[in-house]
């Protein structure tokens, strides 16, 4: 019997098993309009989709890591080192005096910087055999300080200023607010389709289920990681690039607090951390989920310290979670079949 | 008091429905040392799991030196008095000999800390019973695998075991070090320890043991007093299978090209020099026991293990390097023997798994998979290998029966069109409806050109299916006979490793 | 047929790993005091020693939860958690009766609480690791940005005074340090416990397979869980000593520990795959060779960010040399 309005229900429903963010970030966002003064103006909310878009963009790099099982710590550096290297060009080099020439060299540093630490995580994951959490969490040292010291070589304060005005465009500077929305639109659709259309996506989520049936079906597992750690470094380096023009400053204080963000909302999406399960899709809910949180609670006077404890809590909530539901499934899975000694 | 130590009535075990055991009676005297021999799959494992309390049986009964046995763990079935000796070591390489002895149970002082005078002097005299060259503060890292199986042995020993339980125990110990298991196999025999031991050796069967039984089936095949019993007649025993399978008659023809040739394959301890030659439409058996190397060799065909030696060619193409994508490339496939593990990506749908070595050819400059040919081809392969799936789209290959998983596996393959494949016990885990149909789909690639090599365990549907068999027996081809010359006997003896050549 | 009995691992490979470090700490010992010529004097000697002694206790729990295969990444945010109520607690009037604060009831009853906090923070990462399957660094990341956060609660990101501490921390018995003692103490009682003891080698042997020593019938999860006791109440115990030599509890204070303990570990001959490693000597070495790096780069007068990577390139390095010839999944 075919019943097009269950069918319906059931479609809705296993979105809703498949995404349990969607609900919560639905219900949350009413919340905000009734519950939170100011939160429903148009300032805010442009506020809101800018708060979102570099955070999206450097978000979507990480999914490709986390959907392989791995993680990558050295995003925040190289928002870091991308920020004061880029204003460096544009502020301080010889090239400073023309901005046609410094802004485009700029991007390409701050994006190259992204490519090569995440080249040398790649290749430490597939040649040296590091697991990714300790090789990016020594990238990210070296790599964070590398931008400490050369901030203090090149300027007295820890931020260089005098960028041209024409970079902060990037930033969605006044009337240019579309412009790192559109980018981060077009950065999350190239994820979407590279991972839902691709080869190269297929791979990744296959290589994240199960790498050594992978290899045997003739994928080539390190050279897609290597991959996907040079994707995440490239997102955090275009991040750089829009946080730095929307601060007005290159500063080495840029990634503080931005690893935490990112983690929180690649986790809270959905995306699994044992890798092969989730996508961009789970991950823009998660973006808009946090921005959303951060949002609301910093119009209601919430400082930054709660919502790292916040942030915490819902890493572990949403890890906790994913456990339960996948330990019913492998429950019924072990029931339908003994093994087969 | 009866004379029996151990008593089975009615046992039965079954898997997902698939019955491995038919109600076994089962008899250990006082004293005795039982050998228990079959061909792989006969349920010897599975029976000594039972007895062992690793697994639980679904039917029958066992009695315990006149006691009701129920073991519903290791643990209890060790506090009963039955040690079993698994083939497999568990011990902790990071630990030493005397720990590793000790590791279920330490003896303590008041304030928790092990008794270390004590275990190091225990161990040091089951260390001197097989006369082992190692102290008790060796780590076992350091150890070889023959002396690791030693001390695993002695480990067992040491819990005062009424029923000791050694399955195929001399598979990597030097002859010095197998005589000395088999003098302490006589010691404890003399200290009325009743023992089962488990082998395919059967001369050293005969050595040891004084009944012999034959598992066969999921059936006793007889017992008898090994003094009366040859070992021709024992062989006949574990063979003498009745044909309960039908195999699909297929009209073929082999061709004289040669599609796959190996030279002197060599790689570490597990395949020796190894040489052969796949014709296309030819359907080739390699028959071997467990542990013979029929998997390692199939996978350094494929290159998922580096050879250390010899030559490949593939398609008439000398392989320079062989990798699992190089061989793909030169039209092999690979079915593995552990498809949870190795061929399949378990919590993803149907459809991910079906076109996962295709997609590469349906994809653009771009990198972009063509969608609507995927989910054709993936429609076809359903279609063709007539897997039973519902919606293929969002079902996960976990939920599937054995058989259509087996079936989601080919369909990968068999998508890409190789003349290639080499399939590692493909009806592994297979109901005997679904066995039918895979039969029938390698007859079928065959029929179409392709060359086969069938690993398998059981030599019943390697005879049914292939145009040759070969044998393999620890790391060398050791026969090859042609369809005309099929007997089971004769295969077996190949396959059966002869008296240890060390 | 010559039978190969016992296999020595051989290569330089190996002996790279194994003795290497105290190549290196030589080495590092002669440059440094070549650069300096105050470097290698019984004082200098004795205050790398007492610099090195609080998060060599820290390496020391590390080493606890990396034999299990775990990793505990939340050290930092934990000590920095503890002595900020540590010193809310000595600081405010009327939780404690005045008189105690000045003696040693005060720092008694400050350092058992402390101890108790350790072993709460501890037991919930263990049992988020083992109960709920999730990864050892997502639980303890998550959990270090709650500690973190919830400190900067308490303190308002302001500076909160230690003192009552400074004479445990800084005190000295003749001309050892205290800290020392204290070191010394949990250097020989966990090194008497990690290979003495049932819980120390069921520990090794679950880092070795997990698998088996559930078919053992070793009490995998129970003896996961108490090794992140084990370190929590070590990290926090480190984190009051460190307080107490600084003399205040700052924002910053303890960030980064945790990659210095962690690397300390490591560098001393503990593996991050689990079952191998060793308290003596492998976590005095390594903390010491840490310290001296630190310590010697400071004598030269290093730039204080060339620390940072300094300390990632040690990472980086002694992971490395630690995951060559492993044979898992690349993630």
């Amino acid at each position: 019997m075919h019943n097009p309005s269950s069918d319906c229900q059931r479609k809705v429903w296993s979105i809703f098993r498949e995404m349990p963010i969607l609900p919560l970030l639905i219900v949350s966002f009413l919340g905000a309009i009734a519950g939170v003064p100011y939160f429903c103006t148009v300032g805010n909310l442009r506020n809101y989709l800018l708060q979102s878009s570099d955070l999206l963009i450097i978000s979507c790099g990480l999914t490709f890591v986390v959907l392989n099982g791995g993680i990558d710590f050295s995003i925040t550096s190289i928002l870091t080192l991308g920020s004061v290297a880029g204003a460096y060009v544009m502020a301080l080099s010889p090239l400073a005096a023309t901005p046609a020439l410094s802004i485009p060299v700029a991007i390409a540093v701050m994006m190259g910087i992204g490519l090569l630490v995440g080249m040398v995580n790649g290749l430490a994951v597939t040649q040296l055999k590091m697991p990714s959490f300790v090789a990016t969490l020594a990238t990210q040292l070296v790599v964070g300080g590398l931008a400490v010291q050369f901030t203090s070589m090149v300027s007295a304060t820890s931020s260089i200023a005098g960028l041209p005005e024409v970079f902060f465009v990037l930033g969605g500077e006044g009337r240019f607010f579309f412009v790192p929305i559109l980018i981060a639109v077009a950065v999350w659709l190239f994820s979407w389709w590279l991972l839902e259309r691709t080869l190269f996506g297929q791979w990744v989520y296959a290589i994240g289920v199960n790498p050594k049936a992978s290899f045997i079906s003739g994928l080539p597992v390190k050279r897609t990681i290597v991959g996907l750690m040079v994707l995440s470094g490239v997102c955090a380096g275009l991040a750089s690039v829009i946080a730095t023009a929307r601060n007005g400053v290159g500063m080495s204080s840029l990634g503080d607090k931005m690893f935490l963000t990112t983690i929180a909302s690649v986790i809270v999406g959905g995306t699994n951390t044992s890798g092969g399960h989730g996508g961009v899709m789970h991950t823009l809910l998660g973006v808009l989920f946090i921005t959303l949180l951060n949002n609301a609670l910093n119009l209601l006077g919430v400082g930054w310290y709660t919502m790292m404890i916040v942030l915490g809590g819902l890493i572990l909530l949403s890890a906790m979670s994913t456990h339960l539901l996948n330990s019913r499934a492998g429950w019924t899975w072990k029931k339908g079949q003994a093994s087969d000694v | 008091m009866s004379d029996t130590a151990l008593r089975l009535a009615g046992v039965r075990k079954a898997f997902s429905g698939v019955p491995v055991l038919h109600g076994l009676d089962f008899a250990l005297k006082k004293g005795e040392v039982l050998g228990v021999t079959g061909e792989n799959g006969a349920g010897k494992s599975t029976l000594m799991n039972i007895i062992g309390g690793v697994l639980r049986m679904d039917a029958g009964t066992m009695t315990l030196f006149d006691e009701p046995y129920a073991p519903c763990s290791p643990a209890q079935a060790t506090a009963k008095g039955i040690a079993f000796i698994h083939q497999e070591l568990n011990l902790f390489t990071n630990l030493t000999v005397a720990e590793n002895m000790f590791i279920d149970g330490f003896p303590t002082n008041r304030f928790g800390a092990i008794d270390h005078k004590k275990i190091t002097s225990i161990a040091q005299q089951a260390i001197d019973r097989f006369s082992l060259p190692v102290t008790p503060a060796t780590k076992v890292a350091d150890l070889s695998t023959g002396i690791r199986q030693m001390v695993e042995i002695s480990k067992a020993l040491l819990k005062n075991a009424r029923i000791i339980i050694f399955d195929e125990p001399t598979t990597s110990l030097s002859s010095r070090e197998k005589n000395a298991l088999f003098h302490t196999i006589g010691e404890l025999q003399q200290r009325g320890i009743s023992m089962i031991y488990i082998s395919h050796i059967l001369e050293d069967i005969f050595r040891l043991c004084d009944r012999i039984t034959v598992l066969r089936d999921g059936r006793i095949a007889g017992t008898s007093p090994a003094a009366e019993i040859s070992e021709n007649e024992l062989i006949k025993r574990m063979v003498g299978r009745e044909l309960s399978q039908i195999f699909p008659s297929i009209e073929k023809t082999i061709s004289d090209t040669v599609l796959l040739e190996a030279r002197h394959l060599k790689w570490r301890q597990r395949v020796k020099d190894v040489s052969l030659k796949l014709r296309a439409g030819e359907i080739v058996g390699l028959y071997g026991l467990m542990g013979a190397g029929r998997t390692e060799l199939a996978k350094v065909l494929f290159g998922v293990e580096q050879r250390d030696a010899g030559e490949l060619i593939l398609n008439h193409r000398l392989m320079a390097q062989v990798s699992p994508s190089a061989c793909i490339g030169g039209n092999a496939a690979f079915i593995t023997e552990d498809r949870r593990s190795e061929g399949l990506l378990m919590s993803k749908p149907v459809d991910d798994n079906l076109c996962l070595v295709k997609s590469a050819d349906l994809t653009n400059r771009l990198g972009v998979v063509n969608v609507v040919e995927r989910a054709r081809h993936n429609r076809e392969a359903i279609k063709d290998l007539q897997i039973r799936v519902v919606d293929p789209a969002t079902q996960l290959v976990s939920s599937l029966s054995g058989g259509n998983q087996q079936k989601v596996v080919f369909g990968k393959w068999v998508m890409k069109d190789p003349k290639i494949f080499l399939l590692d016990e493909p009806t592994r885990g297979v109901d005997v409806g679904a066995r039918f149909e895979i039969y029938s789909i390698i007859m079928d690639l065959a029929k179409r050109g392709s060359a086969v090599l069938f690993i398998s365990s059981e030599l019943q549907e390697l005879m049914g299916v292939c145009d040759r068999i070969l044998v393999m027996q620890e790391g060398r081809l050791t026969g090859e006979v042609p369809k005309a010359e099929f007997d089971q006997e004769k295969l077996l003896e190949m396959a059966l490793p002869g008296p240890a050549l060390t | 047929m010559m039978q190969e009995n016992i296999r020595r691992s051989s290569g330089y490979l190996s002996w790279l790993t194994s003795y290497g470090i105290y190549a290196v700490l030589l080495l590092l010992v002669v440059v440094f005091s070549l650069g300096n010529s105050q470097f290698l004097t019984v004082d200098n000697v004795l205050l790398i020693l007492q610099q090195a002694s609080p998060l060599g206790i820290a390496v020391v729990g590390m080493v606890f939860v990396l034999l299990g295969s775990g990793i505990d990444i939340s050290v930092g945010a934990s000590m920095f958690f503890v002595s900020t109520v540590a010193g809310c607690v000595l600081n405010a009037s009327g939780v404690i009766p005045a008189a105690w604060l000045t003696d040693i009831r005060g720092v008694a009853l400050v350092l058992g609480m402390v101890l108790l906090l350790g072993a709460l923070i501890g037991w919930i990462n263990g049992m988020l690791v083992t109960r709920f399957r999730i990864l050892p660094f997502i639980v303890t990341l998550a959990t270090a940005s709650i500690l973190k956060g919830t400190g900067l609660k308490i303190s308002g990101s302001a500076s909160i005074g230690v003192a009552a501490l400074g004479d445990l921390a800084n005190g000295r018995v003749g001309p050892i340090p205290n800290v020392l003692i204290l070191f010394v103490v949990v250097l020989i009682a966990c090194d008497y416990v990690l290979r003495r003891t049932v819980y120390g080698r069921h520990l090794m042997a679950i880092g070795d397979s997990a698998r088996n020593a559930e078919r053992t019938g070793i009490k995998v999860n129970r003896n996961i869980v108490a090794s992140y006791v084990i370190c929590g109440v070590l990290g926090t115990l480190a984190g009051i000593l460190s307080a107490g030599q600084i003399g205040s509890v700052s924002a910053g204070f303890g960030e980064g520990n945790e990659f210095i303990v962690i690397s300390a570990a490591v560098l001393g001959g503990t593996s991050l795959f689990g079952g191998k490693g060793s308290i003596l000597p492998g976590a005095v070495i390594g903390i010491i060779l840490v310290t001296t790096i630190m310590n010697g780069l400071a004598m030269m007068n290093a730039s204080p960010f060339i620390y940072t990577i300094v300390r990632g390139l040690i990472i980086f390095c002694a992971i490395a040399l630690d995951s060559m010839g492993h044979q898992g999944e690349l993630r």
